[in-house]
């Protein structure tokens, strides 16, 4: 990379940054204080286990959109290790939910490989697949997408229910998971009448049903005001604490990123940092 | 997969979502199945209710009824053969009638003599054509000769041709109108037949009968006429305690149309507008009050008919003129007899000697050349032993005209005795057609079979085409020649015109395959349009789930279990359209049959003469069989409405389903 091309990126970062933060030079300038902050604890980063989780060897992804191919990831490496907390950022259109996806089996990436526990994810048959979404990975998306017409106890079954999970086992679980998240009192409850902090945590809770290895999130701060935000990624790292989780959140509030052991910044379908 | 009750669960939620709309599209559906279940309901109930009856009367028999068929024309009007020689003999007894009469001093005219065998006529164009004269006997006995030749269509052959097409019974009535009727008997013999009321002979107003519209009362026996029928066909119609016996009086028992029963019993007749429960209490009276009871009726040959009509308008014109002067009474004057049904004797006779030799003279010419009886009356008693339902039809759209138009068994029209009771030289036996001498063709057989098709087999077998039918009336253009159509059907050994007799299983039976055929040809069109209609809603919300799908997806679902939630939701749907469609097909069908049922439930008691008066005749009947077919249809068309849009679903990428819903 010469100089010329190096002052160049740095140029669209800085006008990406403002938009981000709605052309406010302050908070960008905050953002940046705080981006910096991170790298250096990323410098100063080092994973708790050695074993990696997830790793992502030069993947791309390329989507058909009408009659235009969009290239939405390219040529994209990564390592998460067994008990990482990863905030993934980036701007809108950066590539960061692709790569979550992937990450978690829900597509198969047009040009590299993606390995999850050593199982490479494109070689897996939809069973197959589908029975590792559901035992290894537990979601966690920014509309939460509980079932309207399901109380809270059964929305936090549900991925239980495809599991065969004996209906007293997964009840006990549920339970239990509600009170990790601090819904004990809702279970009862439709997710109509929860705020959108109670039914976030009821999203994470049902991705927790199946005790998953790791925990994948899609934005799940971007319905919430900050103080939930806050919480929903304290309780992130509380649950890798507690039950040696890998969670890797996207995001696009480097604020939050920063709770995080470390950050990946992606752009325009590359990972830049 | 998912276990079943999660399914359920899945699915249950599903259908609260959308639910004005799923209500209407479901309400939709149900009212197309309803229509299915409305038609096989009321089928079902109708068929049980007739199987019910059809213990009754005539109702299980498989009886059909066969008439010979042999042109009517040919035999009117003779062959070209049979003309000629009764031209020649025509010709002969004019001579002979001519010689006799200047012999015996009579007067004739041999241009107005209507008893020869042929007659002229003039045609239009100035020629002449020749007829035969049926009420000649040689014209007669020619015709018998002929057609006898023809027809191979006697009792015996129709009995052995029904006995090779395994018939357990074979049956034959005849049919004598009586007064004024059309037939062979009434226009040879010309009897009266009179009922006696009050000890006094009534003459019946034809006129009066003809503009009632409806011929009421011991009339119809003179109108309708009386049927002689095998005892065996009559018993089902024969009320509890009555017999077919002949009474120690000399009674012959008859079956009486009901609306002769009530006038005999002097009852109103009920209006039109009766409701069932009037029709029923009315039949309850009629068998308790018309079992055993007798009249008499006056039967007069035409001699005897003759004299007391002179004897009668003798007495009005002496009563008119009397007094008058220049008057001069009749010489010979009879006296109308004190006694009902008496011989008509002469009052007075003040002819001179050459007069009474001219009388004789005239009697002994009448004598030669026509069939002259005495006269000849007789006292007939008559005692009802049962009755059966007129043959007269509701128009329009009732359950008395459902129920009487299809669901009966009877005898037909009038009133029927058994042949049995026919003594030798009995007023009845003069005036039975079948013992005037006469042609065959006043008959009917009847062949009787264990089961419906064993009748159809026969009746494909021995019967002739329905074009035959109308031959009978019109016949052939000409005269001589036999129907080449009647012909054929003689040479294809199809010598009956048939038609079921008693009851009407075999049209029943076609009807009920009939609808079970359309519904062959209906069901695919609802089960097409229901899943074209449910196509509508499923596919519309499985199309709005993708986002859903997407996340189950996420969860860790896999492709059967959405199958597995979509096809349940399906079955959901479904199972709200059977019940939907059962609530209203059947309630409809239940609302329809209670507002039929009474009505029709008096017919059919009418129509099969049931002994139990308060049977129910219903037309609300579940089977199993059609239960399971409508199911059926209602499942495949769920399944159908969501096997498209499912599978479109369930290969969609969840990650751009994601996407494109935020």
């Amino acid at each position: 990379m010469d100089g010329g091309e190096n002052t160049d990126n740095k140029q669209v970062y800085a006008v990406q940054l403002l938009q981000a933060c709605g052309g406010d030079p302050r908070q960008a300038l905050e953002q940046l204080k705080i981006a910096a902050r991170t790298l250096r604890t990323a410098k100063m980063y080092k994973p708790k286990s050695e074993e990696v989780v997830v790793a992502v060897d030069n993947v791309s992804k390329t989507y058909k959109m009408g009659k235009a191919h969009v290239e939405a990831l390219k040529d994209v490496s990564i390592r998460v290790h067994k008990g990482e907390f990863v905030a993934i950022t980036g701007t809108s259109g950066s590539g960061k939910s692709t790569l979550l996806q992937l990450m978690g089996g829900l597509d198969k990436p047009s040009k590299g490989v993606i390995t999850v526990h050593d199982q490479n994810l494109s070689k897996l048959r939809d069973g197959k697949l589908s029975r590792f979404r559901n035992r290894t990975i537990g979601f966690v998306f920014q509309f939460f997408y509980l079932q309207p017409f399901l109380r809270l106890q059964t929305n936090i079954e549900v991925p239980a229910m495809f599991a065969r999970t004996k209906r007293s086992v997964r009840k006990a679980k549920s339970t239990e998971l509600a009170g990790t998240v601090g819904l004990s009192d809702r279970l009862k409850h439709y997710p109509r009448e929860l705020s959108g902090g109670q039914m976030q945590r009821a999203a994470i809770a049902r991705a927790l049903q199946n005790d998953p290895d790791i925990l994948l999130a899609d934005e799940p701060t971007g319905n919430l005001d900050h103080a939930n935000a806050v919480a929903i990624f304290e309780l992130f790292k509380q649950i890798r604490d507690e039950r040696g989780a890998t969670v890797v959140v996207v995001t696009h509030d480097l604020a939050l990123a920063g709770m995080a052991d470390r950050a990946v910044h992606m752009s325009d379908g590359r990972v830049v940092s | 997969m998912m276990t079943l009750r999660d399914s359920v669960r899945l699915a249950g939620a599903k259908l609260k979502t959308h639910r004005v709309r799923t209500g209407i599209v479901v309400a939709i559906a149900s009212l197309l199945f309803a229509g299915i279940v409305l038609v096989l309901t009321m089928l079902t109930g109708a068929v049980r209710s007739m199987q019910s009856f059809g213990a009754e009367g005539l109702g299980s028999r498989y009886i059909v009824q066969a008439r010979p068929i042999f042109d009517q024309q040919s035999i009117f009007m003779g062959t070209a053969d049979i003309l000629n020689d009764l031209k020649t003999r025509t010709t002969q007894l004019k001579n002979d009638k001519k010689a006799t009469a200047k012999r015996l001093n009579v007067p004739y005219d041999p241009t107005t003599d209507q008893s020869l065998p042929v007659f002229e006529a003039k045609n239009g164009s100035g020629g002449s054509e020749y007829f035969l004269n049926t009420a000649n006997p040689e014209a007669r006995e020619a015709i018998n000769t002929y057609a006898r030749s023809l027809q191979h269509i006697s009792f015996s052959d129709f009995s052995s041709v029904a006995k090779q097409n395994n018939a357990k019974g074979v049956y034959r009535s005849s049919t004598n109108p009586m007064n004024g009727g059309f037939g062979f008997g009434a226009m040879y013999e010309q009897p009266t037949v009179v009922p006696i009321i009050d000890g006094k002979e009534q003459v019946v107003d034809q006129a009066k009968v003809s503009s009632a519209g409806e011929p009421r009362g011991v009339a119809t026996l003179m109108s309708l006429g009386l049927s002689y029928f095998d005892a065996d066909l009559l018993l089902p119609f024969v009320l509890p305690g009555q017999s077919l016996a002949s009474g120690k009086d000399g009674s012959v028992p008859v079956i009486a149309p009901v609306s002769a029963a009530e006038q005999i019993l002097s009852m109103p007749s009920l209006p039109a507008t009766a409701t069932a429960q009037q029709r029923l209490d009315r039949l309850v009276e009629l068998r308790k009050d018309i079992a055993g009871k007798t009249f008499e009726l006056c039967y007069r040959n035409r001699p005897s008919g003759d004299l007391l009509q002179q004897a009668k308008e003798q007495e009005k014109e002496i009563a008119f003129n009397k007094g008058k002067t220049g008057y001069t009474a009749p010489a010979l004057q009879y006296a109308v007899p004190s006694d009902a049904c008496g011989a008509i004797t002469i009052k007075k006779d003040t002819r001179s000697a050459d007069e009474k030799k001219t009388a004789n003279n005239e009697l002994e010419f009448k004598r030669t050349y026509e069939v002259y009886n005495d006269p000849d009356q007789q006292i007939m008693k008559i005692r009802i032993v049962g009755f059966s339902q007129d043959l007269s039809f509701e128009p329009g759209f009732s359950a008395r005209s459902i129920v009487e138009g299809v669901f009966r068994t009877g005898l037909g029209s009038g009133w029927f005795a058994p042949a049995e009771a026919i003594s030798e030289g009995s007023a009845l036996d003069k005036i039975n057609p079948k013992m005037s001498k006469l042609l065959d063709i006043e008959q009917f057989y009847y062949a009787e079979f264990s089961d419906l098709a064993s009748a159809k087999r026969f009746t494909q077998r021995v019967g002739c085409s329905s074009e035959v039918s109308s031959v009978l009336n019109f016949g052939p253009p000409e005269p001589g020649q036999q129907d080449p159509r009647v012909v054929d059907c003689f040479k294809r050994g199809t010598y009956f015109d048939i038609s079921p007799f008693g009851n009407n299983a075999g049209a029943i039976e076609d009807l009920r395959q009939g609808v079970w055929k359309a519904m062959r040809y209906v069901a695919p069109v609802v089960l097409v349009l229901a899943a074209l209609v449910l196509m509508g809603i499923v596919g519309k919300i499985i199309a709005d789930s993708r986002r859903e799908t997407a996340v189950f997806r996420a969860l860790g679902a896999t492709r059967f279990a959405i199958a597995q939630i979509y096809l349940t939701y399906s079955l959901f749907i479904a199972v709200f359209i059977m019940m939907l469609a059962f609530v209203f097909g059947s309630g409809a069908a239940l609302l329809l049959s209670n507002k039929l049922t009474p009505e029709a439930s008096v017919s059919a008691v009418l129509a099969y003469n049931a002994q139990d008066v308060h049977k129910q005749f219903t037309f609300y009947g579940v089977d199993i069989t059609y239960v399971a077919i409508v199911l059926g249809l209602v499942v495949l068309s769920a399944l159908l409405s969501t096997i498209l849009p499912l599978l479109t679903n369930i290969r969609r990428n969840p990650i751009r389903d994601m996407r494109d819903e935020n």
